[in-house]
């Protein structure tokens, strides 16, 4: 080997198809303890740790094979003492008397790794954190309140997606049985924007709480609501409509206080 | 259902060759197809050649990517099935690398009738030692270190590189330095791909299996070695072991003449060529 790759600040090392190691420069050999001649012969691999020998298997090599070059792979070496050391790795597969060899260059890197160590870890930290928040909001934009014996309500504010109309389903449904509630009020003063659309995921909602044996009463129903609902043509029979949280509300108490009606109502005594 | 269309789009499939009788290459974990590009062309003057990405692999249809379907292996061998059902195929060869020979395996279980061979290429049921009869090789922590150094080596372009090649779809060499400088797409279904190779323990499914099937174990393979091959043979109804002079875990990479050779003599051997 060339005196001066020998020393280079780099480690250097030349290896087969097989994975098998024909020359490596002394540099490369001192970082990991071994002497001169010591890994001519062996298997690339007796230098990886295990996790690193799958990845080179799966995707070192495919990519030398393939593209006949592989650039800025992280690698860890290991050395004779069994530490690791963390390396960049370079290397280009080319024709050499027959047979392919792959030339390999290695730079440790531990002050670096360290650093993505840090951003990795903050990457995940920044991922747990958006899956508390979303848990947190998806918790917050269904909530169900008992406002008397036997009366939940559900606030809608803001925006109805069908993912949310679901949410607030599962939600209601679950208090309908666990509170057992008689009467759902859903208020939709809040919602933005009431198309057709949002009536249609809103009629939904209501038959399901209705198939629990609760009354549904829709209430905060504005003109502009009003109308919406009778050109969209839905379907409302058996919902009860009420222009103000109020006037849903004065209905409801009446509901709660009667007699409890089953599901279908045809047989209340 | 989706349409075959769908599926050969969604599976990125290449049908070749002028034989009648289909093989189907499963490529195995961290690459595409592209694996065995030295190997499939000695088929196309015999065979119906039959390539394909696993969603999530290669040039796959990343929309089609369901994690809870492909984070075990059964969501890989319903890829398999997928596309031998959308091509029509029948008495398919299957050849598969490393996990896709387990792929192979319980894609033959659900559907015996679709296939005639299972050819396993480095298969190993099982990556991790289970104390205290089974060794496959790896500790639970080695697989750690191994979605390690995958993390680390999406810092370099998968959160900088990625971004970019979205943004710039009138560049499309960023797009092929990006395709250059890792196989797979996505570094999340990567990592899921692995989890779902390297910590599955299929043992239980190999007495299941009634296709006859070639093992093909190459020599030195850390990722599968020789005990877990004389492991599958043991407990592998109808298979053939044969012990290649490859070296490493990618014969097909490698040793692509001595990989077709071995292939190809199976096959013979059965009636199939």
């Amino acid at each position: 080997m060339d005196e001066l790759l020998d020393t280079a600040p780099c480690g250097f090392l030349v290896f087969g198809d097989d994975g098998h190691v024909l020359t490596a420069n002394a540099t490369l050999l001192g970082w990991l303890g071994l002497g001169a001649g010591e890994l001519a012969g062996r298997h690339l691999e007796s230098i990886l740790p295990p996790g690193g020998r799958i990845f080179y298997q799966s995707y070192f090599f495919p990519l030398l094979a393939l593209h006949g070059r592989a650039e800025e792979i992280y690698l860890s070496l290991r050395g004779a003492g069994g530490e690791d050391l963390p390396v960049l790795a370079n290397a280009v597969r080319r024709q050499s008397g027959g047979a392919h060899v792959s030339e390999c260059v290695f730079v440790p890197m531990r002050q670096r790794r360290r650093f993505e160590d840090e951003l990795l870890a903050a990457k995940r930290e920044a991922e747990e954190a958006n899956r508390i928040k979303d848990a947190l909001i998806e918790e917050l934009s269904t909530p169900v309140l008992t406002i008397w014996e036997g009366v939940l309500l559900g606030p809608v504010i803001g925006s109805l997606s069908r993912e949310r109309a679901d949410l607030m389903t599962a939600a209601l449904l679950g208090a309908v049985v666990e509170r057992r509630a008689r009467v759902v009020i859903l208020d939709v003063t809040g919602v933005r924007k009431m198309d057709a659309d949002v009536v249609r995921l809103l009629a939904n909602v209501a038959a399901a709480v209705r198939l629990m044996g609760a009354e549904c009463i829709l209430t905060g129903v504005g003109a502009g609501i009003a109308r919406t609902l009778v050109r969209s043509g839905i379907e409302l029979g058996g919902l009860e409509v009420r222009r103000t949280l109020a006037d849903g509300l004065t209905h409801a108490l009446r509901a709660a206080r009667g007699p409890l009606a089953p599901a279908d109502g045809d047989d209340a005594p | 259902m989706n349409m075959p269309e769908e599926i050969l789009k969604r599976n990125n499939v290449k049908v070749s060759g002028r034989g009648r009788r289909p093989v189907v290459f499963a490529h195995g974990f961290g690459c595409d197809q592209n694996m065995w590009r030295f190997v499939a062309p000695a088929f196309e003057d015999d065979y119906r050649v039959v390539l394909f990405d696993y969603v999530g692999s290669g040039k796959s249809d990343l929309r089609a990517y369901d994690p809870k379907r492909y984070s075990t292996l059964d969501g890989y061998a319903r890829d398999v099935l997928d596309v031998c059902e959308a091509l029509r195929l029948r008495d398919v060869v299957f050849v598969g690398h490393s996990v896709s020979g387990v792929v192979g395996l319980l894609a033959s279980i659900k559907e015996p009738g679709l296939f005639s061979r299972l050819v396993l290429v480095g298969p190993s049921p099982c990556y991790v030692n289970q104390p205290p009869d089974y060794r496959g090789g790896f500790e639970r922590a080695d697989i750690e270190g191994l979605l390690d150094l995958m993390d680390k080596n999406y810092i370099g372009w998968a959160n900088f590189l990625a971004p970019v090649v979205a943004k710039n779809p009138e560049r499309p060499e960023l797009a092929r330095e990006l395709e250059e400088s890792f196989c797979s797409t996505d570094p999340r279904v990567a990592r899921r791909f692995a989890e779902a190779t390297f910590l599955a323990d299929n043992r239980r499914d190999l007495p299941k299996v009634r296709v006859p099937s070639l093992i093909m174990q190459c020599s030195e393979d850390a990722i599968a070695p020789a005990e877990v091959g004389d492991y599958m043979s043991r407990h592998l109804p109808g298979s053939t072991l044969r012990v290649l002079e490859a070296t490493g875990h990618c014969p097909h990479m490698s040793h692509p003449e001595e990989t077709v050779r071995v292939i190809r003599e199976y096959l013979a051997a059965e009636g199939l060529s």
